[in-house]
């Protein structure tokens, strides 16, 4: 089981979370998934993620929403979001910034871009090649670990 | 800066379809022949996404065409499909739905640089014929026909 970093998706699209839990798998992350705000909110409070994806437009509750909700809730107030959604306006880019969005990505976006906006805020490791059965298999990351830092929200 | 004819839309729809479909699908795209036309405009298997254009001085559409084996073929390069056709189905249509969000985000984008500025509807999505689109005066209209992996893409866009 992995003690990675715990990253929550929040899309109603199920292509875009099967994009995502592609994109992280070859890491040590644990990749929850939820279609809508509402469905996020219950999840990120289960789980308490490290990190959440979160598209703007969604049915039942909009990712802008949900991000006002967590920002209310004591125990998820800092849980850093990174918004990933199609809307590529100034205001909704305003908005989320605001509510304290960490990052802003516009769809389509870049894999290699993801996953360093995505480093900057938790530890990425390759997971070995060998299997995880092995005990004491030796590191074959190369050392690639990325420091989690605290990026300003950026224009795409 | 003021939108200009409908060759406007027709640079931002380029724009906009082979942005999504190299940047996220790694594919490339190019300008359909009429013969591939002439293919895709009696093939009944293929699914339409739509979203529509809202903003304070305009509204519009995207519309966006796929052949459903095109689709399922990009679906499989996605990862793990589903075993259950039901299943398969379902995530053809997610992607037939997501590809158009991102071509119309792009559009919407590039509608805003021109200073048009616009949010976009939830798309939705319809298998089979879809009614042809028809706009009024004063409406721009842009229509073109994409080949990509072997298939005809349609993308139709009006603002007006």
């Amino acid at each position: 089981m992995s003690t990675g970093p715990r990253i929550l998706s929040v899309d109603d699209s199920k292509t875009v979370r099967r994009m995502l839990v592609r994109i992280f798998e070859p890491f040590h992350c644990t990749l929850s998934q939820a279609a809508n705000g509402e469905e996020g909110l219950v999840v990120a409070t289960s789980e308490k993620p490290d990190l959440i994806f979160l598209d703007y437009n969604m049915p039942v509750m909009d990712g802008l929403t949900m991000l006002q909700r967590l920002r209310e809730d004591f125990s998820l107030r800092h849980t850093p979001v990174i918004m990933l959604t199609a809307e590529a306006g100034a205001k909704q880019i305003a908005a989320a910034a605001r509510l304290g969005a960490r990052d802003y990505i516009t769809k389509p976006f870049q894999e290699d871009l993801l996953l360093s906006k995505a480093a900057r805020i938790i530890p990425l490791v390759l997971r070995p090649s060998v299997p995880p059965s092995i005990e004491h298999a030796p590191d074959t990351t190369g050392g690639q670990t990325a420091p989690p830092s605290t990026p300003e929200l950026k224009a795409p | 800066m003021p939108m200009g004819q409908g060759q406007d839309l027709d640079r931002i729809s380029t724009e906009a379809i082979r942005e999504v479909l190299t940047t996220q699908f790694r594919l490339s795209v190019v300008a359909a022949s009429s013969d591939e036309v002439g293919w895709a405009s009696v093939n009944p298997h293929f699914l339409t996404g739509s979203v529509s254009l809202e903003g304070p001085e305009i509204r519009g559409e995207v519309r966006l065409q796929f052949p459903e084996s095109w689709l399922s073929t990009l679906n499989a390069s996605l990862g793990p499909v589903s075993p259950d056709p039901a299943d398969r189905a379902s995530e053809m249509w997610d992607l037939a739905s997501e590809l158009c969000n991102m071509v119309a985000g792009r559009i919407g984008a590039g509608l805003a640089a021109a200073g048009h500025i616009c949010t976009l509807s939830t798309p939705e999505v319809a298998s089979g014929p879809q009614n042809p689109v028809e706009v009024g005066p004063g409406a721009k209209r842009s229509h073109t026909h994409w080949t990509c992996a072997g298939a005809t893409l349609t993308l139709t866009v009006w603002i007006k």
